[in-house]
């Protein structure tokens, strides 16, 4: 470890030294209809590779030898724009303003590059998609879904439709850190996990990092799922909406101060209750049933080395049944940002958020017999990150992270006849807090890399009662040893975690170049589930003194080409990757409203690997990807399977996804996607027999996910109609989205079961089983959705 | 919390009303790696003064289903160890052991411990439990409800069953419509103390309200069906040991395991070992104190 930390410093050091002669041009990229900044945007010097990306929030730093040159802004779908510097003297700021292809003003040159950062980007194993790309999906009910859109990527699986979440290179879905402008969001979907709760009105676009991932992120084992919001047209009034199947929306945007600062609000809900209501009529009575959510983003330009976001996020599910009963749940988010610039080549970002997710489930209005139960997870954090543009060829970056972390598992009050009792369970308190360092070098024409460190600490503390627990025979509930008292603050355990991490790029030639990476992950929180989908009741836990911290090693490598002057993109990547400490549950677990849950606890290990390649075209009329995935995925726990490996429940041996975009017209497109993976495990028993009239199912061999549910497959289309581009431009736009989701029907199994019938079984009688074949969808889902923009 | 029940039709015609659930369950046939067959012991007795039967059977595969081989000829003995008296059961019917006490006879009271002996060919087989206290039931509550779009007129019962202070007791409630045992999969209920389970300190106090209301019947599609003037109820709340909770919590668990939320398929673990080899045969034994309560919906 010393030795790779002195290596570190001696690079740094060594072109620390070769700054002084270099003039510096640094500047955001936006686009220039609305003033959004453009992430991943190049400026490069026009005839060379000597160039370098905006970062997250849209600002480059470009260091060159005094001199005049050419720079070229160029970012995909949007035509380039140059410009003329003169560096001979002094450092300078330019900002890029890119207009979309096709609505280019005369003056500007346009010169068609096509992007090639599948081979010059360093970063593997990456997967970035735009709105506008997550726009044209076809979807479930017509309802462009952020979350879903993920799932066709390479790498990424999940259990089945309706499930929320996403499983990533053999992850569990709490392994994913899915963060909206920063921010942690803990329940990514409405309605158990049909939709997303990202509104797609207010998102830019979306990166998933399912390896390699640089030390600045962290805090999860699998994959960041980072999730940027728009930040308003800073340069007119806009409002943009739809009605689909589901949710009606309504976005409205414009500056605060023309080109200084702006702001957007957007709005979903969900309105199949307001339809319904007239035609049920009184049984409903105070029945309420929706979901509902809402984005702000807001920032403002204090003045040229400054600018202030602030964004916010609430959602909710609500259930209820006037006042017998009622279930809500939702996240609330709220991140302030600080860009800071400190000179040409520092950059700065100061982040504090708060996230909070939270539901609630009441039973019962009178005092004889009710019963309020909510949790919640709710952190506060600060976050200052640093990039240093030494010069093109390096960047360094530093900064760390401090999270406070509150638990509520339950707080639970029922009236029993007229009693009170409080069973709520104790709070639990952590503060997660960690550092890095990275340094992106290039070294030569051919080679880069990223290494860097993480270093991350974990205290669980008072004040609460503590558990220790006795020794089990294996797969069994421990007993209970002792409970002892922590004060407030006292640290009950805490940990410590060397995290590195680590990418080298190698160019072959212009149009190929291989990649590799490692990485350690480590994770302190934990998402207490074993149901096959995710229920919203699931709770988080903290590591505890009976929960160890998760890690994972990764090692990937990828070999990455572009042909036909960069329209085709083939990449392959493959991994391995190993899981300690993985989180599993004795048969029989209650993980809710449980004083002595982590008595239920057992500790595995974990394996996936894998190797994924993917075709993709991105320009051009017709235009797309092919990925295919082989892959595996195994746990290893005590106590299940008989301590031997076994398939998870997400394994799955093929994964194929066809995504093709085809314009019919100037005004139609055509958008279709294939899906095929093969069946996830599942368990099914092997013998059968009766107790007091029950047929009770057996495992013999105490075998877990012995058996495959049959492959899954569904073609999904849609067709666009947009505005006819050659009538004029009117103020108000619409456009209509017309999709047919599992185009030819089929029932794929979201799982097999065995069942014993409904009926009653007297004593010494006999029950009929069967295995029964569960399918979410059922059936071909037609939808029609309207959208429309006001400008 | 029993009027959840009531809703969940409402919740359901929503989720079909907005498309979203086209969600459909299919019979399939699947492959059987069902192997060999393994000695069943379904020795659920009590203390109650009436003949007590223990049943003898083996496994079967799952999905080939039909009846189970039962097991004649054997010798089945329950010992209560705390007055030493064991107590024969005579084969009846195939595989039925049954043993009837003479007069007011009882197998034994509160805090006693037995074994049960089990001699099948070569073969022994023994297990242990001791007669847990069951609860005190005050009464049986019924409640009318009208006429609504999910249900049908009638009464709505609930068991007014105490459970004694200390953290511990274990309940199986056994409850009767006109004589039919209500145990269809989703009919059936534990108890830990007056709840669900142990995590929750609920104790000495009332059965909490979905507790009290399980012994509703429910019809096929899991609604439940209102009692009417003339039904009569009877429920049993039988002490149950911690072995035969966790037994039933699993059993009852997997039976209903269906849909998107399913748990992973687990074994109900018994407590009655081959005294040679130390394999556990599949079933248990448990000894109850049953406490009852009879009513006629007026």
């Amino acid at each position: 470890m010393l030795s790779r930390l002195l290596l570190l410093a001696m690079l740094v050091t060594s072109s620390v030294s070769l700054w002084g002669q270099k003039q510096t041009l640094s500047g955001y990229i936006r686009d220039a209809s609305n003033g959004e900044t453009l992430i991943g945007a190049t400026v490069f010097v026009d005839g060379t590779t000597t160039g370098t990306y905006t970062n997250e929030y849209g600002f480059y730093s470009l260091s060159l030898e005094p001199g005049t040159y050419t720079i070229v802004a160029s970012y995909l779908g949007f035509s380039d724009l140059s410009a003329e510097i003169d560096l001979s003297t002094s450092n300078q700021k330019k900002d890029f303003e890119l207009q979309e292809e096709g609505t280019q003003i005369a003056e500007v040159v346009v010169t068609a590059t096509e992007e090639d950062k599948n081979v010059k980007d360093l970063q593997m194993s990456v997967q970035q998609l735009d709105m506008a790309t997550i726009g044209k999906l076809p979807t479930l009910l017509g309802e462009t879904d952020v979350i879903r859109s993920v799932l066709l990527l390479p790498g990424v699986t999940t259990v089945g439709e309706g499930a929320a979440g996403f499983n990533v290179r053999g992850g569990s879905i709490d392994q994913n850190l899915v963060i909206l402008d920063e921010a942690p969001v803990y329940n990514s979907s409405h309605l158990f996990g049909f939709f997303s709760v990202f509104n797609p009105d207010a998102v830019k676009g979306v990166k998933l990092y399912k390896g390699g991932i640089p030390a600045r992120y962290g805090g999860r084992l699998s994959s960041i799922l980072d999730v940027r919001m728009r930040e308003g047209n800073s340069k007119s009034f806009e409002a943009q909406g739809g009605i689909g199947t589901i949710f009606s929306r309504l976005a409205v945007e414009a500056p605060i101060v023309k080109d200084k600062g702006s702001f957007l609000l957007a709005g979903r809900r969900s309105y199949i209750d307001v339809l319904a209501a007239p035609f049920l009529g009184d049984d409903l009575g105070d029945t309420k049933l929706n979901f509902y959510d809402l984005t702000l983003k807001t920032n403002y330009k204090l003045g040229e080395n400054d600018q202030l976001f602030l964004s916010g996020y609430l959602g909710r599910d609500v259930f209820g049944f006037g006042d017998q009963a009622g279930f809500n749940w939702g996240n609330q988010t709220a991140t302030l940002r600080w860009n800071h610039i400190f000179n040409d080549r520092l950059f700065s970002n100061f982040t504090a958020y708060y996230s909070n997710y939270d539901y609630e489930l009441g039973f019962g209005d009178d005092e004889e017999d009710s019963f309020d139960w909510n949790a919640r997870i709710i952190n506060y954090s600060f976050k200052p990150e640093f990039s240093y543009f030494i010069n093109p060829d390096n960047v360094l970056r530093f900064g760390g992270q401090t999270i406070y972390y509150e638990f509520q598992p339950a707080n639970a009050i029922a009236n029993n006849v007229g009693e009170e009792i409080d069973f709520s369970l104790d709070r639990q308190f952590a503060l997660e807090s960690s550092v890095f360092i990275e340094n992106e070098l290039n070294v030569g024409a051919r080679w880069k890399f990223n290494y860097g460190l993480r270093l991350s600490h974990f205290a669980y503390f008072g004040d609460r009662n503590v558990y220790t627990y006795g020794d089990a025979p294996l797969g069994t509930e421990k007993p209970l040893a002792s409970i002892t008292t922590a004060e407030k603050g006292e640290v009950i355990e805490d940990w410590i975690n060397l995290e590195p991490r680590a990418s080298l790029q190698y160019q072959v030639n212009e149009t190929s170049s291989i990649k590799a990476s490692y990485m350690r992950t480590a994770q302190y929180i934990h998402l207490l589930s074993n149901t096959t989908a995710s229920v919203p009741l699931d709770i988080w836990t903290p590591s505890t003194n009976n929960i160890e911290p998760q890690l994972a090693d990764q090692v990937a490598l990828g070999y990455f080409r572009n042909f036909d002057n960069n329209k085709y993109e083939l990449s392959i990547e493959t991994y391995y990757k190993d899981y300690q400490n993985l989180v599993d549950y004795i048969d029989g677990a209650d993980l809710i409203l449980n004083e002595f849950v982590e008595g239920q606890v057992l500790t595995g290990e974990g394996r996936a690997y894998g190797i994924e390649t993917m075709v993709e075209k991105k320009k051009g009329r017709f235009s797309g990807w092919v990925n295919y995935t082989l892959a595996r995925t195994e746990r290893l726990v005590e106590g299940i399977n008989d301590n031997e490996w076994y398939p998870s429940r997400f394994d799955q041996t093929h994964n194929l996804n066809l995504t093709g975009f085809y314009d019919l017209s100037e005004r139609a497109s055509l958008s279709a996607s294939f899906t095929y993976t093969t069946g996830t495990p599942t368990t099914l028993p092997s013998s059968g027999y009766y107790q007091q009239g029950l047929y009770i199912p057996n495992i013999d061999d105490n075998a877990r996910n012995n058996f495959r549910i049959p492959d899954y497959h569904r073609l999904d289309l849609s067709l666009t109609l947009a505005r006819n581009p050659n009538k004029p431009k009117k103020r108000l736009e619409g456009e209509w989205v017309f999709g047919v989701y599992n185009l030819y029907g089929r029932r794929n199994a979201f799982s097999i079961y065995g069942s014993q019938q409904d009926e009653r079984v007297p004593l010494g009688g006999l029950a009929d089983a069967e295995a029964i074949r569960f399918s979410v969808v059922g059936s071909v889902i037609p939808s029609i959705s309207y959208n429309f923009k006001f400008k | 919390m029993n009027d959840i029940h009531k809703y969940l039709p409402i919740v359901t015609f929503f989720f079909f009303s907005i498309g979203v659930f086209t969600a459909c369950e299919d019979p399939i046939d699947v492959p059987s790696d069902f192997e060999e067959s393994q000695l069943v012991v379904d020795a659920w007795i009590s203390n109650v003064s009436e003949p007590q039967t223990i049943r003898l059977s083996e496994s079967i595969d799952y999905f080939g289903g039909g009846q189970p081989p039962l097991v004649s000829g054997a010798t089945v003995e329950v010992c209560n160890d705390s007055s030493n008296e064991c107590y024969t059961f005579v084969e009846g019917n195939a595989g039925e052991y049954t043993w009837t006490p003479e007069g007011e006879q009882t197998l034994g009271q509160v805090g006693d411990d037995f074994t049960l002996n089990i001699q099948v060919g070569s073969e022994t087989y023994s297990s242990v439990t001791d007669l847990a206290r069951s609860t005190r039931i005050d009464s049986i509550g019924l409640t009318f409800e009208e006429e609504s779009l999910f249900f049908e007129e009638g009464f709505f019962a609930e068991v007014y069953a105490f459970d004694l202070a200390g953290r511990g007791d274990t309940y199986w409630i056994r409850a009767y419509k006109n004589d039919t045992l209500l145990n269809r999969p989703a009919e059936n209920v534990v108890v830990w103390d007056a709840t669900f389970d142990s995590g929750a300190d609920i104790d000495g106090t009332y059965f909490i309200p979905p507790l009290r209301a399980s012994i509703n019947p429910l019809d096929d599609d899991g609604a439940l069906i209102p009692y009417l003037p003339g039904d009569e109820i009877y429920v049993e709340v039988h002490s149950i040991s911690e072995e035969a909770f966790r037994f039933l919590n699993i059993a009852i668990e997997q039976i209903n395991n269906e849909g998107i939320f399913a748990v992973p398929l687990a074994n109900s673990i018994g407590n009655v070992v081959n005294t040679a080899t130390g394999e556990r045969a599949l079933g248990i034994f448990n000894v109850a104190e049953v406490a009852s309560i009879r009513r006629v919906v007026e």
